[in-house]
């Protein structure tokens, strides 16, 4: 789900962008810590970086002795988007294996869907292989499903989730 | 071979020859362990090759009928059988993991963190995009990979014309005792029925009889204030 967050953070300021200009300061401030809230994509604790909401407060500067740069703490609010274990969300599918579905949900890239966690649907091989039920309901590319998250798991070197989830329990499934 | 959904991993197709199955296994199992130790499952999905000298090799399963014969791609039929079977022998822990597949997020998440509703998030993004329209024009202001990614599945999951509203309407369950993250759940799955806010946020089920003629009037408020597609 979407989380709201706020955080503090260090934005550094290159000697070089502290002109005599005061008001363009402010600005550097958050175009830098934009920019480094682009480049951390996410994290383990809070989720995918989303966007930033608010700038709540900038410290004073303090100068770093050896490069000449001025580290500013700020206080911001953000939002992030994190999958916890019971949640109830909706995913779209990319691909189809023979023992299970991988799905997408939002900035999250790597679900997997165990056959073992769809009861009842069973895979029909082909060219455009899918999964199928007794009652017909398919499971395919570009099919969104309602699914329960099992579990979640935090990749360091990639910086990204992957996610294991199940439709096991009513009202879980394709969705129309 | 890299496929679009395996990082780390490629999950071997019928045309695979054995040696890259071999390649396979300590990485699969990994993944799938890691997986495993994660929730409490007694499967564990072995990508082995102890089933593979048997040809005409029988198991059974709930979806199969019984005899099979291995065709071509053998590999990957004793993968099925190892994983199948261990299920098999594991199938009370599946009801018992189940239940406890409940929704813990206030206690996994730090102070200052709170939940937001797809609609609420929704509403939040589609401002800074458009606020980004104009800001574009300065090249130096980037937006993170995600945002995209995440707005536009806010987007898709928001069902309601006004989150205040429905944020009015879910608050009257927190004196009931329903948290803020499954007030958060019952608004992004939009149900229609009691019993399928009981199904879906399975952390209600202690409180289902407090909580049923409650929610049978929060959901018909919710109804209202559906978006009309």
């Amino acid at each position: 789900m979407f989380l709201k967050v706020q955080l503090p953070w260090n934005v550094i300021i290159p000697a070089d962008s502290l002109g005599a200009k005061g008001l363009m300061l402010q600005k550097a401030i958050v175009v830098r810590l934009l920019d480094d809230f682009a480049c951390k994509k996410a994290t383990k604790d809070l989720g995918y970086f989303i966007a930033v909401t608010t700038l709540e407060s900038i410290g004073d500067g303090k100068v770093r002795q050896n490069t000449g740069d001025v580290l500013f703490p700020v206080v911001f609010s953000g939002i992030t988007f994190k999958m916890f274990r019971g949640e109830i969300l909706e995913g779209v599918v990319h691909k189809i294996l023979k023992h299970g579905v991988f799905l997408r949900c939002g900035p999250v890239q790597n679900i997997y869907l165990s056959h073992l966690k769809m009861p009842d649907y069973h895979y029909v091989p082909g060219e455009n292989a899918i999964f199928m039920n007794e009652k017909h309901s398919k499971i395919e590319k570009d099919v969104v499903v309602r699914f329960i998250v099992i579990g979640t798991k935090w990749l360091e070197a990639e910086r990204e989730f992957q996610a294991l989830v199940s439709l096991e329990g009513d009202y879980l499934g394709p969705v129309s | 071979m890299s496929e679009k959904g395996g990082k780390g991993f490629s999950l071997p197709t019928k045309t695979t020859p054995k040696s890259a199955l071999k390649s396979t296994p300590a990485s699969a199992t990994a993944r799938h362990d890691d997986n495993s130790a994660k929730s409490k499952r007694g499967r564990k999905v072995q990508f082995g090759m102890e089933g593979l000298p048997n040809l005409g090799f029988n198991f059974s399963s709930p979806k199969s009928d019984g005899k099979f014969a291995i065709p071509v791609g053998k590999g990957d039929w004793a993968k099925g059988g190892k994983g199948e079977k261990v299920v098999n022998g594991g199938k009370a822990p599946v009801a018992k993991e189940a239940k406890s597949l409940e929704l813990r997020v206030e206690q996994e998440l730090p102070e200052n963190v709170k939940c937001l509703m797809d609609c609420e998030a929704a509403n939040i993004l589609e401002g800074i995009q458009e606020q980004m329209v104009m800001l574009s024009q300065d090249s130096t202001i980037k937006l993170p990979e995600s945002f995209h990614l995440g707005l536009q599945y806010a987007k898709t999951r928001s069902y309601y014309t006004n989150p205040q509203s429905v944020r009015r309407v879910l608050e009257a369950l927190s004196k009931y005792g329903v948290s803020y993250s499954e007030i958060c759940v019952i608004a992004n799955t939009c149900p229609e029925t009691v019993d399928e806010v009981f199904a879906l946020v399975r952390s209600l089920e202690a409180k289902k009889s407090r909580l049923s003629e409650p929610l049978k009037d929060v959901l018909d408020e919710l109804g209202k204030l559906k978006k009309s597609t």
